[in-house]
């Protein structure tokens, strides 16, 4: 009976470990454009490519989009890719905006306004409410 | 430096007319931002910013600034800044920032132009009101008085990322070039009058370890930098200086005061974790200063400044800060025991204590009302005579950002 359950908890954890957060309307999918061959990205470096730190990956320079803070996805996203709260992302982009070091990835209104982005930028990177269909976007796993 | 931002502009037009010859008029993709800050402050007994004991409205603070990615790589930017606080009363706008930015990769980039200095925490982001919860920031580390000298410099900064596996990541900056001081203005012509500042040279560096736990940064920075100051004495005290023989019958009042050097280091720790906040950094600020003339002997300072911060977000409107933030004058005569340094013992001396309420109205708009405990006179024996030795500082100030 307890290895059983211990069967479970690791194929549960197997499931939330894949391309998409699963379960719950804040989950997101990872999408980058097709020319970028990877199949799948860490977490630390896609914070870092969010966060502006990074402006590489696979050979292409990034560019990252977001989704408008209306979506669940984003508030999700921030928490777990970023790792900030909302008032910490703010405050980073403030001081990042009147030093002059840079301005934040824009947002898309929309999920497909986020895959146009990637689609248009080779080193097109963003993510979608899971379950959104990708159009020409590749879908890629979240280590 | 009006040609610093001739420049940028020319290099934008002249990339905006390289695209128009190709496909029509094509202008960089340009993010403008702003802020606009007012506020009012009082204190008891001491003037600290201005005439801050009769109570002011004179606070005040504005910047707009523009930037683009000329490629994927090479950004610009620039900002222009302008402060009614005080005695800092210098309305117009002026070159805040303005530089080029080629980040080549994660662990090497290069800005060239004026940049802001980094020191300590914050230095970079003194004046973004919106980014932080106080008024003030700790003022024995960041001095609102110093906040024009030790802003920026004009020259060249190289920063990058180096990835250390398992053990997080080292963050850098170095930097060397010439301080650009803008001079008070309004001086007062009965008074002595600082009407040149000469920057012979500023260099130094940062250096901080990510570690690799959310939220926290340990570290340090270190600068080294030399100024003339020329500065024309009161007609009363060339007066007294000739009558004492200091200096010859011929002298003008005309006097150089040198700092050579300013040798300031910074050791730094924060960690943020869900909504709290929390900041604690030490510093130590020597300088060498001569005259001359010899009007004054030439003088050794050593400070010693630190605080501690904690800052909690109760929830997306309301957070609230604290610190307690220290600063002896000289840190091997801390009690103040050398009555010629220090008329009142208590002129060696400020620890100061302050709460700050913010208030975010949205995303745009935020007010903050702040209050400041004060033992010690550190802060302004150097400008007011027979200060206090216990006073406040009461400071409100709404901020708008776009």
């Amino acid at each position: 009976m307890m290895r059983r359950g211990l069967l479970l908890a690791l194929v549960l954890l197997a499931a939330g470990g894949g391309s998409s957060r699963a379960g719950g309307d804040d989950a997101y999918e990872i999408i980058v454009n097709p020319a970028v061959d990877v199949s799948e990205i860490d977490r630390d470096t896609l914070r870092d490519i969010y966060l502006k730190k990074v402006n590489e990956l696979d050979g292409h320079d990034t560019h990252p989009i977001g989704l408008a803070s209306k979506f669940p996805a984003a508030e999700r996203f921030i928490h777990d890719v970023l790792r900030k709260t909302p008032s910490q992302l703010k405050s980073y982009w403030n001081q990042q905006i009147f030093s002059g070091k840079g301005v934040p990835p824009p947002d898309a209104d929309s999920p497909s306004a986020a895959i146009d982005y990637v689609l248009d930028h080779e080193g097109g990177v963003g993510y979608l409410p899971a379950g959104t269909p990708p159009g020409k976007a590749k879908l890629v796993r979240l280590r | 430096m009006k040609w610093w931002l001739i420049a940028t502009w020319i290099g934008w037009s002249a990339i905006a007319h390289a695209q128009a010859s190709d496909e029509g008029l094509a202008l960089p993709d340009v993010r403008v931002h702003g802020f606009v800050s007012e506020g009012g402050f009082l204190s008891t007994d001491n003037d600290y910013i201005g005439k801050s004991s009769r109570g002011t409205l004179e606070f005040f603070e504005a910047a707009i600034n523009a930037q683009t990615d000329l490629s994927d790589k090479l950004h610009v930017g620039l900002q222009l800044f302008s402060q009614d606080e005080g005695a800092q009363n210098d309305s117009t706008p002026r070159l805040d920032w303005g530089f080029l930015d080629y980040h080549w990769r994660r662990e090497l980039g290069i800005r060239a132009g004026r940049v802001r200095i980094p020191f300590g925490l914050y230095n970079e982001y003194i004046d973004i009101d919106s980014s932080r919860v106080p008024i003030l920031l700790p003022q024995s580390v960041y001095p609102l008085t110093e906040r024009t000298v030790l802003n920026s410099q004009t020259g060249f900064l190289v920063y990058g990322d180096l990835p250390l596996c398992h053990f997080g990541s080292l963050e850098y900056q170095a930097y060397g070039g010439e301080l650009s001081t803008p001079l008070a203005p309004g001086q007062d012509a009965n008074s002595s009058r600082l009407y040149q500042i000469d920057s012979k040279y500023i260099y130094g560096g940062q250096l901080f370890w990510h570690p690799p736990v959310d939220g926290l940064r340990v570290g340090g920075s270190w600068l080294r930098a030399g100024l003339d100051e020329y500065i024309n004495l009161a007609p009363a005290l060339t007066q007294l200086f000739i009558m004492e023989g200091v200096v010859p019958p011929t002298f003008d009042g005309n006097v150089i005061g040198s700092i050579r050097p300013a040798n300031f280091w910074i050791a730094s720790a924060e960690y943020m974790v869900d909504d709290w906040q929390f900041a604690a950094e030490y510093s130590r600020w020597f300088e060498r200063a001569r005259f001359d003339p010899v009007v004054l002997p030439a003088a050794t300072s050593d400070n010693e400044r630190f605080y501690g911060l904690a800052a909690y977000h109760i929830n997306d409107e309301l957070a609230a800060s604290a610190y307690y933030s220290v600063l002896y004058t000289d840190v091997n005569d801390r009690s103040g025991s050398n009555k010629m340094a220090f008329p009142s013992k208590y002129d060696a001396w400020s620890r100061d204590a302050a709460a700050t309420l913010r208030w975010d109205v949205n995303d745009h708009w935020l007010w903050k009302a702040e209050a400041h405990f004060i033992d010690g006179a550190a802060y302004v024996s150097a400008t007011q005579p027979m200060p206090a030795r216990y006073w406040g500082m009461f400071l409100v100030r709404t901020t708008v950002t776009f």
